[in-house]
């Protein structure tokens, strides 16, 4: 992807429609501007469009949004569209939420801002907050999900294996138990307990199971015959309580011999006739005519005349139904008493130790039922004794197979335990050998993508600060804290401090800049824009060409580097070819007005205005040629004298004029001042061995000396003299100085050889231009 | 991110491979992982499988 265009309308500074078009071949953007002509707006405009946020706004408390719209705009102008080779992005404004809408609002570019308010922020914050910055670029939330689940199982295992080994060790113990309370048999445990493990027990299991149903049957029939024997004693009550009322009965008919039991049954039965019809005319006996009501009240009358008989008549009745039903009850205990007394007698006389086959010797076998109890009750008494015998006896087989059951049961829980544990031991094994794998994994790669942020922030840091004693920049996890990202670096002679207690604030600031990008490259495929608005404050002159310098190196990790800002040295050091300007597009911001809006203006390299008072007669102005050659001439002289480390007469503010600087360069130095012009190879790289073309500059250095004097006579005073020049003089004197300059500026980034790695040279970045001597001889 | 969990993911199934704690059949471990959808009776499976593995291993070398 490629920008081509920035159309900003109504936002912000752009109160007036501004188009910024991007030059194809160049991949930096450098905006200068005074400070209230637009920088930011622009910047904002792409954050706005490209990201969530508003821009330098955010850094600000309490913003009003509606200000995203410029002053005496209406909403619906708002427009920001971003042009590239492959797609055009716009926003605008909702006119109900001042939201930023966006079209496409997906696959937007990606873009990273850095303003001056945030520059060390990411310094200054806490370890927990500097992580939140950094965890997009460590996060492996996923593998500690993993992690997590796994720590788990390493606790159920570990919990599951106590819990077996606890049983195990209790299995153990039971059966050291058992044989200690039998007193060691065998004077070995583990013999003793292959010996009882071996044992058959089944005919002693089969044993206490035949005694156990003979036992249970008679247990059954014992209930039975207690019911009956209760049943049996209220059935005699209930025959002596009907003798007694037929008695009482038979006493009052002698005393009363009128007193008909068959005529009260008459009445009473007459009566229930009766009271069971509504209606009736005649008596239902003897048919003579009367009412019904009549009928029962002659009836009730006779039947209280006979109140006594009625009562001995219905107690006879009573006793005699109670007896009835007694009797049936008993005569139901009977069933079940059979069938039970036949199976305890089958039961019992399978058990051969016991005399129950002689107790039951002919009786209970024949098919009439009726004796058997009889039979049982007869036998009775006897079978209580062999019944007790049985019961003792069962009690021993019982004790034996419990204790076998108890020393099998405990014997294969060992056995069970023992393997289980094994298994779990194994596995825990495994899961913790995992554990320790997937967390050093992780911490390996946290700790790798940490040290390679902190060593690409390091080399950026020292490309700025070379030997200057700070750097070693640390960022790394506290990994006895959550989410704590911590950051140290070098100062002199201490290590691992915390920059920001000890360093300058310019030293945090490039710092800031240094991790800002640094992280900006790890989300960068070549694909995001690189916004630095406004980040220098001042910084002196060695620094800024270092920062200059970072930023070019860095650009080719971006697919834009756009930077803004009002620190007017950086302008002049493009300006005047002392940083390369070849590979920026450089773009100047004057003279905002709400009327106006954001005005663009191109700024002109000196080199170019220089040669544009050339270029045509009507151009031509003696004064500012010769002022703006003079000045360009001295920018030329501070880099080379500076660079030969020639001598000069010390001043307080190393403000020298032109005529000390050309002075300076000896005679031993112009003897070997020259130039070679590097051969350019089809792969567009240069020759680091052969050279096209060497020139030797003393030749147009003494042609410029020669003429220095039009650079104050005609440049900089009003004097007579100056009148004097000739134009053609003061073209000469603009021509050398081209010449002079284009000698030494790169052809393909526009800088002066400002490199001296060979040690005996100084070259261009691209090597495209060699400068000898290294230092003045 | 996913990018970061999937490298980690891969390096860690690596190794755990290489270490024979899974056996080098397991398919889906290293998705799970990358995902975090694997549970605690996944890991668990993982490693009775492995040991199954190594007990036939150690059965069919004593034949």
């Amino acid at each position: 992807m490629k920008l081509s265009s920035l159309y900003i309308n109504a936002f912000r500074g752009a109160t007036k429609p501004v188009t910024l078009h991007f030059s194809q071949d160049k991949k930096i953007t450098l905006i200068y501007a005074e400070n209230g002509n637009g920088k930011s707006s622009i910047a904002d405009a792409l954050v706005c469009l490209c990201t969530d946020s508003v821009g330098s706004l955010d850094d600000k408390s309490n913003i009003d949004h509606s200000f995203l719209k410029s002053l005496g705009t209406k909403t619906n102008e708002l427009l920001i569209e971003l042009k590239t080779d492959s797609q055009t992005y716009k926003a605008t404004l909702s006119a109900t939420s001042n939201k930023i809408i966006k079209s496409p609002n997906t696959d937007l570019p990606k873009l990273k801002a850095l303003r001056r308010a945030q520059i060390t922020s990411f310094i200054e914050s806490t370890p927990s907050d500097r992580y939140k910055v950094l965890s997009s670029f460590i996060d492996v939330s996923n593998i500690q999900k993993a992690e997590s689940e796994l720590k788990k199982l390493i606790v159920s295992l570990d919990r599951d294996f106590g819990q077996n080994t606890k049983s195990l060790s209790d299995a153990k113990h039971t059966l050291n138990d058992i044989w200690e309370k039998e007193e060691k048999p065998l004077n070995d445990l583990k013999v003793w307990i292959q010996t009882e493990v071996q044992k058959d027990n089944s005919k002693l299991n089969k044993e206490l199971q035949e005694n156990n149903t003979v036992l249970q049957i008679w247990n059954t029939l014992q209930t039975t015959v207690s019911n009956i024997k209760a049943e049996k004693a209220k059935y005699n009550v209930a025959i002596i309580n009907l003798n007694l009322a037929e008695n009482s009965l038979k006493e009052y008919q002698l005393k009363n011999p009128n007193a008909e039991a068959n005529l009260l049954s008459l009445l009473n039965e007459t009566k229930a006739f009766l009271a069971s019809k509504t209606t009736i005319d005649k008596c239902p006996v003897c048919e003579k005519v009367s009412e019904r009501e009549l009928l029962l009240k002659s009836v009730n009358d006779r039947i209280s005349k006979m109140q006594e008989l009625n009562k001995l008549t219905q107690a006879v009745k009573t006793t005699n139904e109670l007896k009835t039903g007694l009797y049936n009850r008993l005569h139901s205990q009977i069933e079940p008493f059979n069938t039970q007394i036949t199976s305890f007698k089958n039961a019992s006389i399978l058990l051969i130790a016991f005399d129950f086959n002689n107790l039951f010797n002919g009786i209970i076998e024949s098919t009439d039922t009726k004796d058997y109890y009889k039979e049982f009750i007869n036998i009775q008494p006897q079978l209580i004794p062999e019944i007790e015998k049985l019961l003792k006896h069962n009690q021993s087989i019982n004790k034996s197979v419990v204790l076998h059951n108890s020393i099998k049961s405990n014997y294969d829980s060992i056995v069970k335990l023992t393997r289980k544990c094994k298994e779990l031991e194994k596995l825990l094994k495994l899961a913790k050998a995992a554990l320790a794998i997937i967390e050093s994994t992780r911490k390996s790669f946290i700790d790798n993508e940490l040290n390679s942020i902190s060593d690409d922030v390091e080399v950026m840091y020292q490309t700025i600060h070379p030997n200057e004693g700070l750097g070693n920049v640390k960022l790394f996890l506290n990994h006895n804290f959550q989410s704590s990202l911590n950051l140290t670096a070098n100062f002199y002679t201490e290590t691992n401090i915390t920059p920001q207690s000890v360093y300058s604030e310019s030293h945090l600031d490039t710092l800031g800049i240094c991790i800002f990008i640094a992280l900006a490259k790890r989300e960068s495929n070549k694909d995001v824009i690189l916004i630095l608005d406004d980040v220098i404050m001042s910084v002196d002159e060695k620094h800024l060409d270092r920062i200059i310098d970072l930023i070019h190196i860095q650009a080719e990790y971006f697919v834009h580097v756009f930077i803004s800002t009002h620190y007017r040295p950086w302008r002049e050091r493009y300006r005047n070819n002392r940083a390369p300007n070849s590979n920026i597009q450089f773009v100047e911001l004057r003279g905002w007005s709400r009327e106006r809006g954001i005005t663009l203006a191109k700024p002109q390299l000196i080199l170019d205005e220089i040669k544009f008072y050339l270029a045509a007669p009507e151009n031509f102005h003696r004064e500012n040629l010769s002022g703006v050659t003079g000045r360009f001439l001295e920018s030329l002289l501070d880099f080379l004298t500076y660079n030969f480390q020639c001598r000069l007469k010390r001043k307080a503010g190393n403000d020298f004029n032109l005529s000390e600087l050309l002075n300076c360069l000896s005679k031993d130095l112009l003897k070997e001042l020259k130039v070679q012009k590097m051969e350019l190879l089809p792969t567009g790289k240069y020759s680091t061995e052969k050279f096209t073309e060497e020139i030797f500059l003393k030749t147009i250095v003494d042609s410029i000396k020669s003429l220095k004097a039009i650079r104050n006579q005609v440049g900089a005073h009003f004097t007579f003299d100056g009148a004097l020049v000739g134009d053609s003089d003061i073209e000469d004197f603009a021509k050398a100085t081209i010449k002079f300059a284009e000698l030494l500026i790169c052809p393909v980034d526009g800088n002066l050889p400002d490199r001296c790695k060979s040690g005996s040279y100084w070259e261009t970045k691209s090597g495209s231009i060699r400068l000898y001597p290294l230092i003045e001889p | 991110m996913s990018n970061i969990n999937k490298a980690v993911a891969e390096e860690i199934v690596r190794q755990l491979k290489e270490t024979e704690l899974i056996s080098i059949n397991e398919k889906n471990v290293e998705n799970q992982i990358t995902n975090g959808t694997i549970k605690e009776n996944d890991w668990k499976l993982i490693f009775e499988q492995q040991m199954r593995n190594s007990e036939k291993l150690s059965e069919d070398e004593t034949k």
